[in-house]
């Protein structure tokens, strides 16, 4: 066991090696000086020379490279173009809005999907699944932003039952949180079905049944338990969509995460603020994946060494 | 040839069992149709302003009002089904084209040139896709074309892992090893014997990918990173929409609905293709 | 006192005439549309900026309602004839937050660091060459050649001093003289100031003061309707109707100090013709866009800046006139008009570029409209251009300091050809040049005013824009908010305002 964790965290250093590569070429890549950007519209041509050269942009590339990674493995990001603030302080204002409405979503997304599924699968061919299925396939099919602005027209221009964006209490959290769940309640929900399906069909649930067991007993204590196992995947996978969902759903919602700032860097030519939330969201992202696979092995040691 | 008279077989009697994917079917037809004869169809010049019209409800002249610019939304949106169409055949395209010679190589060949693959298919699928299609248009810069082939490029991995998981399992059948025993070419085997059984999957996941290629372009309009003005793309009308919710929110409530039905077209078409053809890949794809 | 800048526009303060007696306390909160990228002077570079800044810290004057400069921290001032030489007296008695005393020492240094190393230093100081500490409250300013804009640059908020103790142990916020104290600052979220309980003037009636940063214009519209705010900057055309409808808001309209324009590549293609350059003043429909895309809250341009400006002078506007388009067009070879790009970054700009597109198709110009983000849009228009691609751009400028040559050097003198200045149409004419350079080292103002009379009338038939609008600035506001300042320069000041129950 500890070997195989030991193995498995081995192997994600050289894919985050490559991600954080890759985020540094892509932006080093990108057109529109930086310099100019940060010195404004009304500098003239010494000022932007001067942070060009304060920002070290008129190195060779892979002296550039070389910093960046020396830099990276002390935990310094570099400072925002924009507001010359220290990166990891910038996503530190971010970071907790973000983690905040995808856990929110998530904890709505697992308890609406699961029963949903659990509902489906155990009344299969009923008016409730097919109710169920198709609410599960709209989850998946209707743009987060649109759903959103929607949400936002209805529940908040209307009816004013909630705030109209903006972060601070519950009741700010609860539109986002349902807009950007909805594709992993949708996705949750199919798995959950499907997977109990399966397992209903297995010899051991008939025994049980045959045996007199309940059926809600059996459906609840043995199916559920063995159906949770790919379900759990699908939850690791969805909560990296519920990260890059974020991106829009935040921007719907002027919800201050990291999605947010990642456009707006983006349209400020902020590469140090850009490159950090990309690199933050594929590094949780990482991470959950890295968690579900190991929690996976805990729970069915046949696939260690898949 | 034997082989694909099959899989069209499959599919078909698949989809008449599907209820649901037949609805599919139909959605995606209706599209297809709109897109091909958008000419015939449109009402009106999807790029005439009218701006004493504009933000004008729904009338009986204008079926579903007037934009910000008093153009015919529906005509806009009869415009943008051929947007939409292209933005799905030609990224999924680029994620076929580079995915499926590249895991049919590596799942045929295995060694060190597979290992290479499947780290660079778990680098690439660190980023949601959207982050990455984002990525690359900002490297790109914000255009229709670019953002079709940054999805493109996004979808590439997806393609690579399942054609590389389908070819690893067809590599070591006996009719495969009795080809190889018999000297035939590696080129040959390939095109012969493992291209036509990795196509299910293939076909399963583009139909898929379809709707998630509408709905990241949309998004990618969405942030302003896709198609440009006074393009009629759906995303882009959206957002352009969002600026007027409180006063006219017929401008972005129906183009999002465009967007919606034709994804749920082709979800529901791929949920059927996948049931028919190999309903091993429910989870994966 | 001597009126400096030729402002007359109407600067607007909410419940002015009100005859209530102002009440003490309370929060006034205000919407803007970003953060500012920072707080730290050398940096900043923004409205937002501005508007926060202007009420901790406090520079030499400021621009009073009518534009006349105010005394801020100099008591008075005089200049040697030649105007080389600048005394300035400072008020006494003024601390900074943090209890260091303010005097000409710590100004020098303020105003010295700030020339060097601040981003606007160079726009907004540079003629200064060297400060003389004449005794604590005393300083003299040494230019090398007479600068007439001195004093409005001496006005511009970024010039506020701040605690050099502060600067020097690394408080990375704003340490002033200002009404208002620092608080804190959460990007993305809140900025709080509150009231400066030891300030020098009459202080403000506010507890506390804070700024949101809220993009979508409709999002701040919903929050002020819903009180959740009580002013925001920018309300989007259309909802102004909405906001004026509820009797608790209100929209205040204001001229603004800003131009938007179309420009043209005077070096490039068809447009380096003058002849094609006026026919797009007349092919493009202003009302047009001063109607639909501005609500009807702009006026369409009759001069290369706004109204109000020192210096201001009106040639146009150019009427819309199809047929005499379509004439020059022929004139200058191209009867049946050509194929040209217009780049443009997204907001307002966006639907004003399809408005202009179609407009220019009816007298045949072929418009492709090219999109570009904030970042990349300036980098391109700011090549060199000898390498320039630019055709047809938009972008605004705001003459901040009220005075022409704020505006007219910078974007028409062809020195300041990017990437060296801002002139990103390329414009170069001899005489213009030597008038705006008269216009800037001659101190006598009537001089001053028909050296630019001049240069407009010659700018304004080579054309090297289309003038399009001065837009007005459109804030809305609770309607129980009193005092609340709304200056043309785009700033909100809460010196004074207070909250009505």
């Amino acid at each position: 066991m500890f070997s195989y964790v030991v193995r498995r965290l081995l192997l994600a250093i050289p894919v985050l090696l490559g991600v954080v590569t890759l985020v540094f070429l892509a932006l080093r890549l990108i057109p529109g000086d930086p310099a100019l950007i940060m010195a404004g519209e009304a500098a003239p041509q010494e000022v932007v020379a001067r942070i060009r050269t304060q920002l070290g942009l008129d190195r060779p590339l892979a002296v550039q490279y070389g910093i960046y990674i020396w830099n990276l493995v002390r935990g310094d990001l570099g400072e925002s173009v924009r507001t010359r603030r220290p990166v990891t302080q910038e996503l530190g204002f971010r970071l907790p809005a973000t983690l905040e409405l995808a856990s929110a979503s998530m904890a709505i997304a697992v308890v609406l999907g699961l029963t949903a599924g659990i509902i489906s699968a155990t009344r299969q061919y009923s008016i409730l699944d097919y109710a169920t299925m198709v609410g599960a396939l709209v989850g998946i099919s209707i743009p987060v932003f649109w759903f959103g602005l929607m949400a936002m027209w209805i529940f908040s221009v209307r009816l004013g039952w909630f705030p109209v964006g903006g972060r601070g209490t519950l009741r700010h959290l609860v539109l986002p949180a349902i807009t950007l769940g909805a594709m992993a309640t949708g996705m949750i929900a199919r798995m959950t079905r499907s997977s109990m399906l399966e397992v209903l069909r297995q010899d051991y649930i008939r025994t049980g049944k045959a045996k007199g067991l309940t059926e809600r007993s059996v459906n609840l204590r043995h199916a559920l338990r063995n159906a949770l196992i790919p379900v759990v995947t699908v939850v690791g996978l969805q909560f990296g969509g519920l990260l890059a969902g974020s991106v829009l759903t935040e921007t719907v919602f002027t919800w201050p995460g990291v999605g947010r700032l990642m456009v707006d860097s983006i349209t400020n030519r902020d590469y140090p603020v850009v490159q950090g939330a990309v690199l933050v969201i594929a590094l949780v992202f990482t991470a959950v994946n890295l968690l579900v696979d190991l929690a996976y092995s805990f729970v069915d040691p046949r696939i260690r060494y898949d | 040839m034997a082989r694909s008279r099959h899989l069209l077989w499959d599919a078909a009697r698949g989809l008449v069992r599907h209820r649901s994917a037949l609805v599919g079917l139909a959605v995606v037809t209706a599209l297809l149709l709109v897109a091909l004869f958008a000419p015939l169809l449109a009402p009106h010049d999807p790029l005439l302003p009218r701006m004493r019209e504009r933000l004008t409800p729904p009338s009986s002249k204008h079926w579903l009002g007037q934009d910000e610019l008093g153009r015919d939304i529906l005509s806009r949106i009869i415009y943008g089904a051929r947007i939409s169409l292209t933005i799905g055949i030609v990224s999924v395209g680029v994620g076929m084209a580079v995915g499926v010679p590249w895991g049919l190589a590596s799942g045929f060949y295995g060694g060190k040139f597979d290992i290479l693959t499947q780290r660079s298919i778990d680098i690439l699928l660190s980023f949601p896709s959207i982050l990455l299609a984002i990525l690359i248009v900002t490297v790109l810069g914000p255009s229709l074309w670019n953002a079709m082939v940054a999805i493109g490029i996004a979808s590439i991995p997806a393609y690579t892992r399942v054609v590389r998981g389908s070819t690893l399992a067809i590599r070591d059948a006996e009719y495969v090893q009795a080809a190889r025993a018999m000297g035939a070419a590696d080129a040959r085997i390939l095109v012969r014997h493992v291209l036509p059984n990795v196509l299910g999957p293939v076909v399963v996941l583009s139909t898929l990918y379809t709707a998630s290629a509408i709905l990241t372009a949309a998004g990618l309009g969405f942030l302003g990173l896709g198609a440009q003005a006074p393009t009629p793309e759906w995303g882009a009308m959206l957002s352009r929409g969002r600026e007027y919710l409180r006063v006219a929110p017929h401008v972005s409530a129906f183009p999002g609905l465009a967007i919606f039905v034709s994804v749920l077209g082709f979800n529901l078409l791929g949920d059927g293709l996948r049931d028919a053809l190999d309903p091993r890949l429910r989870g994966k794809v | 006192m001597r009126k400096v800048v030729g402002l007359c526009l109407g600067l607007f303060i909410v419940g002015a005439l009100a005859g209530a007696t102002p009440r003490y306390g309370g929060t006034l909160t205000i919407a803007m549309e970003y953060d500012p990228s920072s707080l730290d002077p050398l940096v900043m570079t923004d409205t937002p900026a501005s508007n926060v800044f202007m009420h901790v810290a406090e520079a030499l004057f400021r621009l009073g309602p009518g534009g006349e400069l105010e005394y801020l921290l100099a008591k008075s001032f005089e200049s040697s004839e030649d105007g080389l030489v600048w005394t300035f007296y400072l008020r006494e008695g003024v601390k900074f937050h943090d209890g260091t005393p303010f005097n000409a020492e710590a100004a020098k240094w303020n105003l010295l660091r700030f020339r060097d190393k601040a981003s606007f230093g160079p726009t907004l100081v540079k003629a200064i060459t060297d400060i003389e500490v004449v005794d604590d409250l005393t300083m003299k300013v040494l230019l090398k050649e007479p600068f007439a804009p001195l004093l409005v640059h001496l006005a511009h908020s970024f010039t506020g001093f701040l605690s050099p103790t502060a600067v020097a142990a690394g408080v990375n916020h704003p340490v002033g003289t200002g009404p208002f104290v620092f608080v804190r600052w959460i990007p993305g979220t809140e900025l709080v100031l509150e009231r400066n309980p030891n300030y020098w003037g009459e202080g403000p009636y506010l507890d506390r003061l804070v700024f949101l940063p809220i993009p979508e214009g409709g999002t701040r519209v919903m929050k002020l309707l819903a009180g959740e705010i009580d002013a925001t900057t920018v309300v989007p055309p259309d909802d102004v109707p909405i906001v004026r409808a509820d009797p608790k808001t209100d929209v205040v309209i204001i001229p603004s100090l800003t131009i938007q324009y179309v420009g043209m590549n005077c070096q490039r293609g068809p447009l380096a013709n003058p002849l094609v350059r006026q026919a797009l003043n007349y092919a493009i429909d202003k009302q047009e866009i001063v109607d639909f895309v501005f609500g009807g809250f702009a006026t369409v341009a009759a001069a290369p800046f706004s109204p109000g400006v020192f210096g201001y002078h009106a040639p146009g506007p150019y009427p819309h006139d199809v047929e005499k388009a379509k004439a020059l067009l022929a004139q200058a070879g191209y009867p049946n008009g050509f194929k040209t790009t217009l780049r443009y970054n997204p907001g307002w700009r966006t639907l004003g570029a399809e408005v202009i597109q179609a407009q220019l198709k009816v007298v045949g110009i072929d418009v492709e409209l090219i999109s570009m983000e904030w970042g990349s849009y300036l980098d391109f228009t700011n090549r060199p251009v000898d390498r320039s691609e630019t055709d047809i751009y938009m972008l605004g400028w705001s003459t901040v300091t009220g005075d022409a040559d704020y505006t007219l050097y910078s974007l028409f003198h062809s020195t300041q050809f990017a990437p060296a200045g801002s002139n990103r149409s390329f414009y170069k004419n001899e005489t213009v040049d030597a008038l705006l350079t008269a216009g800037r080292t001659t101190p006598n103002p009537e001089l001053r005013e028909q050296y630019y009379a001049q240069a407009i009338e010659l700018i304004w038939n080579d054309a090297p824009w289309v003038f399009l609008l001065n837009p007005d600035h459109r804030y809305g506001v609770r309607t129980n908010v009193r005092g609340l300042v709304f200056h043309p320069n785009f700033t909100i000041q809460a010196h004074r305002a207070w909250l009505d129950n």
